[in-house]
């Protein structure tokens, strides 16, 4: 059987004209992996908005307004009809009136045929600092006149915009399972490696404590770290501490894995001809064996990315992980909480919920590729 | 249970059990399609030993798995057929079957059945082994539990499994290699089959185990009157119990007869090229093997369209290899003196209880290696040889005893006391080649930096005067210089080898240590490479200690041999000394077990 | 195979050792304890009652040197399973958590035996029949249910069970039977209720086991053995459910090890949406409030009982694979 194989091609061929490198390998065989391939261009404009946020916020994603209290989305339109009945090419949205439902004795919002809102790209509006550097007033796309609002995926609560409050908290959802990985991998690798090159009982206790964390219910353990978090704390450095507790769980496949490979590595031919080709430990650990496994460490980090998201989105919606005003899209999902919100605005959970499933889905498929790709047996 | 007395049957010399007409069996892969068999055409009769012979690669396998119908995704018969006879006469075409059909199912196991070059992962990993045969014999006999398992402990009785009854209970990884093949062969035997196919059975085994399992294999063809096709790559094994040959190269079938008649009279070029660069241990020792592609026509392996019957062999080429001059090596001058190593492994023991026991891998091992001499030692698996050469070389450390290293212009070294400094100096002058070349070169560095790394240690050069060192190295070993860049995926396993051995050479050693440096290669691979090793050896006056468990590749290149056994050297003395004249029944038991190349030289049986 | 029992069970010692001090560790984190906030309370209600206060002082070791009060909080636990006084609810936490710890983990197990029931089925049509229509559905969906949060799909199926099918939604039971003894129509509405929580804690579960089972079976069915098996004349499915799907089994059987973990993880954040009568509300609140001897009896319990089961898993493993069992 395992022979079978072999035997598809004759034994001594004449040399293969393969001249790539390992790198240039995994590539050619992750662009191949059509899904992956989108995923890493829907993964690379996720941290786009991420990075550019307030420019393509519509609205002030802080800017509260009672009278648009739960207003429902409004749709974009492309043409208006003039007074003389000639069908003319506008972007608009069209305006929104409340209306006090005397029956049901609430509110409703009906869609006001008179009122045309243009929009328009590069429009003037809220001020920011884009990428936290440069002053800046433009916004990507918004209403032409900056006394107008229009909130195209609908308003919340307290009558903010959720569109523009779904871009800017993709920065911390996204950048928080960046810096979690990073953190993860830090202590992954270092552990892992300890554990994997010198073994002994520096191993076994790191085994140890590898399995205690794993067979903890992650959840209860999360919540009761998270909700001693004093509520006074700055937005900032509740921010690290949540992920750092959102780290915590990531580092233990990441170490078994780093430890995996490198028992599976030491006892390698490759690593014994190093040796004695007269290469030091730290040589060996850089040359032979960090190459070998660092496409598959780059695979587990994205599939760990997805994970943190994840963690940050459920703490931060059961209200203990990061607080009002920070927005994220746990926090924004915590407005959906309960199911009397959700019927009366369902928009609230949409928004945010197809974000968090777009962004776990992509770097998902995008990891599954890479590691199919760094897998040096299939096919 | 349905014993057809063949002998009886007037029809079975004449009627073939399996006539193969035409097959082609195709692979449908990415890169095209693969013809792993080429229009065959085939006859197996009962009663007879039909063996196929090819490299790896020619398709025998896939000839063999064609029958039974049992060839994987994505390879498909796509023409021809495979008329099967059975019991009752009758007449059927396996080829047209439809997958799983009711009647393969039945020809399966029951008619004819099969055995697998590696039992340990032809059996299932966490059944019973006589759970296995249990099964198989329930599937096509109406009998109860208890009848399969009296009758399965019976056939392990058979095939020569001690205590059958505790081992029903074994599973497969309780076992040992020869035990687990015997157990594969009780149970293909369970149902009577009438054809056994054996696809490489005795590959992964040692010869003395190769020698029971062969001998296994023809007595029971005789009891049972079945017939019996073997595929192999060894022309000894042939030559041992083969009646008929058939001779298949890409695919094709060359040559075909009785095995007196290929092996006396081949007809086809390739047969005779086969033939000529067979390693064997009787005869006149050559100075260099003949190498199956020196021997055919240029251009001849790599294009098998060019395969026609009528090329003629380059047969001064053989005339060329000259028998080897004895060679004479000062006692004085000693290497490498080995003195009382000792290796031993803890064995059992866990977290709570210390381990009382050890195994012996090298058991108060001495001896001496001269200057220029080629020094074998030969041992079966589990003989302790490569925990000797691992822990000559202090890549394990040995339990006690004396390893002197005398170099010709630096002081000598004990090298079971040195430093880790010492060892990096130490293995400058004593290198090593590994077994499996695939293993043994990170995929992830180009050859410049392989081949090169312990220059670059040891002197420090810049990428230029590497760069050209490297080539040197390369041309030497047989390699292009373009080469440089490449990475170890891009080069066939022999090449893989000679980037080994240019490896080796590249600091200018005294000594190098090869550790089943040629086992993993082919035949013909494995002849040019002796042959690189003896035309280095002269060239750099290098030492050689060479580990192998192949007695014919000790008989070629070694000048002196130790023979190991369960941790203990058994014998040292020459070699022709060796062969002609074998002291220890252990040696003795050795040489016997090995096939040799010649049908008139087959042992009783 | 005593040996390897007992060896795990030595194990398991430490972990709960490790368990219950990282419980007591997070109880002692928030600034302050139960009684400085009651304290003042009590003061701004012009209650002076010292009496009091110093007994329950004394009673939890407060004030004293840390491993103290962890000694003492250990001991009550071990010796006379007292686990504190929930300050909030001022009863003992015995009284408030078993029924709720039953209820949780009777839907993780259901749960497992949900996600067990889907998977393997599943997992196994998807390797048998790579890339066929089929795969790709079971693929699609397994890559959907890891990427939906599971409190955000409770949300979406309340939702639309509200909106489409006018169910109640919330609790385990109508609200009619909440106090109603355990009668048949009682059984049939729990079971009309709680199938949703346990899908929506299964799914992700399920779908991470489907890969899991798929990626093993693809690993083992083009194995000699295999070909062995067909050799002997075996029909596909027979050899199929024999040996290639056995021998996936065992990576399997050893996830329940993570998926206990994280099935009660999920369970306690899916009930605080559903309200359900489990751990996951009180532990919540308990937090939220600083309730820390009601919320740290729930962690280590929880946390306890995750352990054990993790080691029945273990066991189980060894029972079916004796390639570990000989270890």
């Amino acid at each position: 059987m395992t022979d079978t194989t072999q035997n598809l091609a004759p034994a001594d061929a004449p040399e293969a004209p393969v001249v790539l490198g390992p790198w240039a390998l995994i590539w050619r065989k992750f662009r191949k992996h059509k899904l992956a391939m989108f995923s890493l261009y829907i993964v690379g404009l996720i941290y786009l908005v991420a990075a550019l946020g307030e420019f393509l916020a519509v609205q002030d994603p802080h800017k509260t307004s009672v009278r648009h209290t739960f207003q429902p989305p409004q749709g974009l339109h492309l043409f208006v009809k003039d007074e003389d009945g000639s069908t003319n090419f506008m972007l608009h949205a069209k305006g929104m009136k409340m209306e006090l439902n005397t029956e049901l004795r609430r509110r409703t919002f009906v869609e006001d045929e008179s009122k045309i809102i243009p929009m328009g790209f590069f429009v003037k509006g809220h001020e920011y600092k884009l990428l936290g550097l440069v002053d800046s007033s433009t916004h990507f796309f918004g209403p032409k006149n900056p006394r107008d609002t229009v909130f195209i995926f609908g308003a919340d609560r307290l009558g903010r915009d959720i569109l523009s409050r779904v871009v800017v908290g993709t920065r911390v959802s996204m950048s928080i399972g960046l810096v979690g990985v990073a953190v993860s991998l830090v202590i992954g690798v270092i552990l892992g490696g300890i554990s994997g090159y010198y073994g002994g009982l520096a191993d076994n206790l790191i085994q140890r404590l590898i399995e205690f964390i794993r067979s903890v219910p992650t959840i209860p353990l999360w919540m009761g770290l998270a909700a001693a978090i004093p509520l006074d704390w700055p937005p900032l450095r509740t921010y690290f501490v949540v992920t750092v507790i959102v780290s915590m769980i990531g580092w233990t496949s990441l170490a078994r894995e780093v430890r995996g490979k490198f028992l599976s590595l030491r006892n390698e031919d490759f690593i014994t001809a190093a040796r004695l080709d007269g290469l030091s430990d730290w040589e060996i650990i850089m040359k032979h064996m960090v190459p070998s496994f660092s496409s598959h460490i780059i695979a587990s980090l994205t599939l760990a990315v997805p994970l943190m998201i994840l963690a940050e989105t459920s703490l931060s919606f059961l209200g203990i992980g990061l607080q009002p005003p920070q927005v994220s899209w746990g926090t924004l999902l915590k407005e959906a909480q309960n199911i009397r919100s959700i019927i009366e605005a369902p928009w609230l959970l949409w928004s945010p919920g197809v974000a968090i499933v777009l962004a776990v889905l992509s770097l998902n498929f995008l990891g599954d590729g890479l590691r199919d790709a760094a897998d040096p047996h299939a096919q | 249970m349905q014993q057809i007395p063949m002998h009886n049957n007037p029809q079975s010399d004449t009627a073939p059990l399996v006539k193969i007409r035409g097959l082609k069996t195709q692979f449908f892969t990415e890169d095209g399609i693969v013809k792993a068999v080429d229009d065959v055409d085939l006859d197996i009769h009962s009663n007879r030993t039909l063996c196929i012979l090819g490299e790896s690669g020619s398709g025998k396998s896939i000839m063999a798995r064609s029958i039974l119908r049992i060839v994987d995704n994505p390879g498909r018969i796509v023409e021809g057929s495979i008329h099967y006879r059975s019991a009752d006469g009758r007449e059927v075409d396996l080829a047209k079957e439809r997958h799983g059909s009711r009647l393969l199912r039945d020809v399966r196991g029951q008619d004819i059945s099969m055995i697998f070059q590696e039992p340990m992962s032809s059996l299932g990993p966490i059944t019973k082994i006589g759970q296995q045969i249990v099964e198989t014999i329930r599937l096509h006999r109406n009998v109860t539990k208890a009848e399969a398992k009296a009758e399965a402990i019976h056939l392990l009785d058979r095939v020569g499994i001690p205590r059958p009854a505790e081992r029903f209970e074994a599973y497969p990884f309780e076992l040992s290699g020869g035990m687990r093949q015997r157990a594969m062969i009780a149970m293909a035997l369970s149902c009577q089959p009438r054809l056994l196919i054996a696809d490489e059975p005795t590959t992964a085994l040692d010869v003395t185990t190769q020698a029971q399992i062969l001998d296994l294999i023809a007595e029971l063809k005789q009891e049972r009157q079945m017939g019996v096709m073997l595929i192999t790559h060894d022309m000894g094994v042939v030559a041992e119990v083969a009646e008929d040959v058939a001779v298949m190269y890409s695919g094709k079938i060359v040559e075909r007869g009785d095995v007196y008649s290929v092996f006396e009279n081949p007809k086809h070029p390739y047969t005779k090229a086969l033939l000529a660069s067979a390693p064997r241990l009787g005869g006149i020792r050559r100075r260099r093997l003949p190498d199956i592609r020196e021997l055919l026509p240029p251009g001849y392996m790599n294009n098998p369209a060019n395969l026609s019957p009528d090329a003629r062999l380059e047969g001064h080429k053989v005339a060329e290899i000259a028998p080897a001059e004895p060679k004479t090596h000062n006692e004085e001058d000693r290497i490498l003196e080995v003195k009382n190593l000792n290796v031993h492994f803890p064995i059992g023991g866990g977290v709570f209880s210390k381990s009382t026991d050890v195994v012996k891998a090298c058991d108060e091992i001495s001896f001496d290696v001269y200057r220029g001499e080629t020094f074998g030692i030969v041992g079966e698996s589990g003989s302790g040889k490569t925990s000797l050469s691992r822990a000559i070389m202090r890549i394990l450390d040995p339990t006690s005893g004396e390893v002197l290293f005398h170099r010709k212009a630096k002081p000598t070294v004990d090298l079971t006391q040195a430093n880790k400094s010492e060892l990096r100096d130490v293995w400058r002058d004593m290198r090593m080649v590994f077994q499996d070349p695939q293993s043994s070169l990170n995929p992830r560095l180009r050859v410049i930096d392989l081949v090169g790394q312990c220059l670059q240690k040891a002197e420090s050069l810049g990428r230029r005067d590497l760069q050209a060192r490297v080539s040197d190295l390369l041309v030497q070993a047989g390699l292009k210089t373009e080469f440089l860049l490449r990475y170890p995926g891009a080069f066939s396993g022999g090449q893989r080898q000679r980037l080994g051995i240019a490896r080796a050479l590249a600091t200018n050693p005294e000594l190098v240590i090869a550790d089943e440096a040629v086992s993993a290669l082919d035949v013909s691979i494995q002849a040019q490479m002796l042959n690189l090793l003896q035309d280095l050896q002269d060239e750099f006056d290098l030492t050689y200690l060479f580990i192998t468990h192949d007695l014919s590749v000790v008989k070629h290149i070694c000048d002196r041999v130790a023979v190991m056994y369960q941790g203990k050297i058994v014998e040292l003395t020459t070699r022709d000394e060796l062969f002609a004249n074998p002291k220890h029944p252990y040696t003795k038991k050795l040489l016997a077990a090995v096939p040799n190349p010649d049908p008139r030289m087959r042992k009783a049986s | 195979m005593k040996g390897f029992i007992l060896r795990r069970i030595l194990y398991m010692i430490p972990t709960l050792f490790l368990v219950s001090i990282v419980t007591f560790v997070i109880i002692q984190l928030p600034p302050g304890d139960y009684l400085d906030v009651l304290m003042t309370e009590l003061g701004e209600a012009g209650v002076e009652d010292s009496s009091t206060m110093d007994a329950l002082r004394e009673q939890y070791g407060l004030g004293q040197p840390i491993y103290v009060q962890y000694f003492k909080w250990m001991k009550a636990i071990l010796l006379h399973g007292d686990f504190g006084l929930s300050f909030e609810k001022n009863r003992p936490v015995t009284d408030l958590i078993w029924n709720r710890l039953g209820w949780t983990f009777g839907i993780s197990i259901m749960t497992l035996l949900f996600i067990w029931i889907t998977a393997l089925p599943i997992g196994i049509y998807s390797a048998v029949r790579k890339y066929s229509a089929g795969d790709y559905i079971a693929t699609f969906f397994g890559f959907i249910g890891l990427a939906v949060p599971n409190f955000l799909l409770a949300l979406v199926m309340m939702y639309i069970s509200f909106k489409y099918f006018g169910q109640s939604v919330g609790g385990l039971v109508s609200p009619e039977y909440l106090d109603a003894p355990w009668t048949w129509d009682k059984y049939v509405d729990l079971f009309k209720h709680i199938w949703m929580p346990i899908v929506v804690v299964g799914t992700s579960g399920a779908a991470a086991l489907i890969r899991i089972m798929r990626a093993n079976l693809l690993d083992e069915l083009y194995r000699p053995y295999v070909v062995t098996a067909r050799a002997k004349g075996m029909s596909e499915f027979q050899l199929l459910l024999r040996y290639p799907v056995r021998v996936a089994l065992n990576p399997f059987v050893s996830t329940i090890g993570w998926i206990l973990p994280t099935l009660v993880s999920g369970e306690i954040i899916v009930a605080v949406v559903m309200n359900l009568p489990t751990t996951g509300p009180l532990l919540l609140r308990a937090l939220l409030v600083q309730d820390m001897y009601l919320a740290g009896s729930l962690i280590l319990i929880v946390s306890m009982l995750t352990v054990v089961g993790t080691l029945i898993s273990d066991l189980l493993l060894a029972w079916i694979d004796p390639r570990i069992r000989y270890q």
